[in-house]
């Protein structure tokens, strides 16, 4: 009893400062919607799942993905350039790896579906941290099922590169996750990239920005070396980053939010589908 | 590799436990961890402690899983060097661990300053170099210290005091590094400890504890618990 009050009092204080003047909900911050719940909530066959998008040269496509638009009702964000490239470089079809709103709002989920919708290509999201920060009519992850359908969903494009997206947006993958995602790696394909928010490595001297359970993380980088994964993909940290560990592939996509960068401009991730080869590039956007 | 692992380790154990017989501490520990979807252990551990002079002792522990990854899976080896008269220890710290289910070993270097300016409060803080070494195919690959994947973080606990009867103590914890068990500074743990001291030689201790992790941007996952029993014995 002491040690709940303790534990309790010592958090929600931290909390309560480290989000002072922040647009987040302090009771959605400490006690959301668990991953559990979401990811049951994703598969639970109520929310319309996501379809193979349709590209119109299977032996030649681009996508590209990024992170962390994190769209304020008066935010000038990066997709305004991202929109040029896409009719300059012929992407067929983008990806948006979370924090698509800043805090969680309805009104900038509202926002941040048209601006995504007007881009004019087909896209699939999957959900971050800020995209909690609400509950209940205010936003947050009852908002998110009914702007973008589920969380956690997998998708094969071309029947060539495979996209499986997990909810990591609190900070963790969960038990059912974890299951799904081993049955899932079990179909092979010739590329299968797992996107999600959360990095597994932020390099020598990380921050608080990578996955923190040092357990997790070593989980699921033997699963991702084990099934031959051709990428990790995620955003989160606002910088690009490449690593590889084993055979498989870590990418941080950049960030499309034009503040507050970790390292490095806003970018996002440039793949290309070429006759049975896919490679990647960072594209560099402006900063603001 | 694992067996020859094994056959090592159980050495080291073994002369850790004869090198403490002379003028020692021992620890022995049964603990439970449970974090959902990673891993449910259960943990016997051992610690000694052997004072060399009033300034410097050596520390050698070791534990053994017995559930998921189980197998010997860690072992470690502290020097410390006491500074009385400024309430303070040095400790430079090598550690091995082990996940057999998932091919992965983590080799780490600590160094930390633990200080205690009262009776009613501890403090550890340092750093830690971890070198994780994935898919190894030899012991001595499990046992390198560069990798791409290395990283520097820092340790720390904080361990007070806040009820006391008669021989009993309770204790409150807030750390990421105690007992040889590292996790990311991110993954704070909170412990509440009970102590009961028999005689002044001998302490029987609980450990209960659950963690917040995922603190980036904000959020937090109540995900991880810890319950542990345990003994500690100085002579």
């Amino acid at each position: 009893m002491i040690y709940s009050f303790f534990t309790f009092l010592l958090v929600t204080i931290l909390f309560a400062i480290a989000n002072s003047g922040c647009g987040k909900n302090l009771i959605t911050v400490l006690f959301h919607p668990s991953v559990e719940e979401r990811f049951t909530t994703s598969l639970s066959g109520k929310l319309t799942q996501p379809t193979p998008i349709r590209v119109a040269n299977q032996n030649f496509f681009q996508f590209a993905m990024f992170g962390d638009v994190q769209i304020q009702s008066e935010n000038k964000n990066t997709l305004t350039q991202f929109k040029t490239d896409v009719t300059s470089r012929n992407i067929d079809f983008f990806v948006v790896l979370g924090d698509l709103t800043e805090d969680g709002t309805t009104d900038e989920f509202t926002k941040i579906k048209a601006d995504l919708d007007s881009v004019g290509i087909p896209y699939y999201a999957t959900i971050g941290n800020h995209d909690l920060f609400q509950q209940g009519s205010s936003g947050g992850w009852g908002t998110w099922q009914s702007t973008f359908g589920p969380a956690t969903y997998s998708v094969t494009v071309a029947q060539a590169v495979r996209f499986i997206f997990l909810d990591s947006a609190s900070g963790d993958i969960g038990p059912s996750q974890f299951s799904w995602l081993e049955t899932q790696l079990k179909t092979s394909t010739p590329f299968t990239i797992v996107g999600t928010h959360y990095p597994i490595y932020d390099g020598f001297t990380p921050l608080i920005w990578r996955l923190a359970s040092t357990e997790e993380r070593y989980k699921l980088t033997d699963l991702l070396m084990k099934y031959q994964v051709t990428a990790y993909v995620a955003g989160h940290i606002h910088g690009y980053k490449e690593n590889k560990i084993g055979s498989v592939n870590h990418l941080i996509t950049g960030s499309m939010f034009p503040y507050t960068l970790d390292y490095g401009n806003p970018s996002y991730a440039l793949f290309t589908y070429d006759h049975g080869n896919l490679s990647w590039q960072q594209i560099l956007l402006p900063s603001q | 590799m694992r067996k020859t692992f094994s056959i090592l380790a159980y050495l080291f154990l073994l002369i850790a436990l004869g090198i403490c017989q002379a003028q020692a501490g021992h620890e022995f520990v049964s603990t439970h961890t449970y974090e959902g979807g990673v891993t449910d252990r259960v943990l016997l551990e051992y610690y000694g402690n052997m004072k060399l002079s009033s300034f410097f002792a050596l520390q050698a522990g070791g534990r053994v899983n017995l559930i998921d990854n189980w197998g010997l899976n860690l072992l470690g080896i502290s020097a410390v060097l006491s500074l009385p008269w400024i309430m303070s220890d040095l400790s430079l710290s090598l550690q091995h661990e082990r996940w057999e289910s998932w091919e992965t070993t983590e080799n780490r270097a600590l160094f930390y300053w633990s200080f205690y300016p009262f009776s009613a409060l501890e403090t550890l803080v340092g750093i830690a170099y971890r070198a994780p070494q994935f898919a190894p195919s030899t012991l001595l690959q499990s046992l390198g210290w560069s990798t791409l994947d290395q990283e520097m973080g820092v340790v720390y606990r904080f361990r007070f005091r806040f009820f006391s009867i008669h021989n009993l103590s309770f204790y409150g914890m807030a750390w990421n590094y105690d007992h040889m068990r590292l996790f990311t500074y991110d993954n704070i743990q909170f412990s509440i400890q009970p102590e009961l001291t028999l005689d002044p030689s001998l302490k029987l201790f609980g450990w209960i504890g659950t963690a917040v992790k995922g603190v980036s941007g904000g959020l937090v996952s109540w995900e991880q618990t810890m319950f542990s029993v345990g003994m500690r014995y100085d002579l």
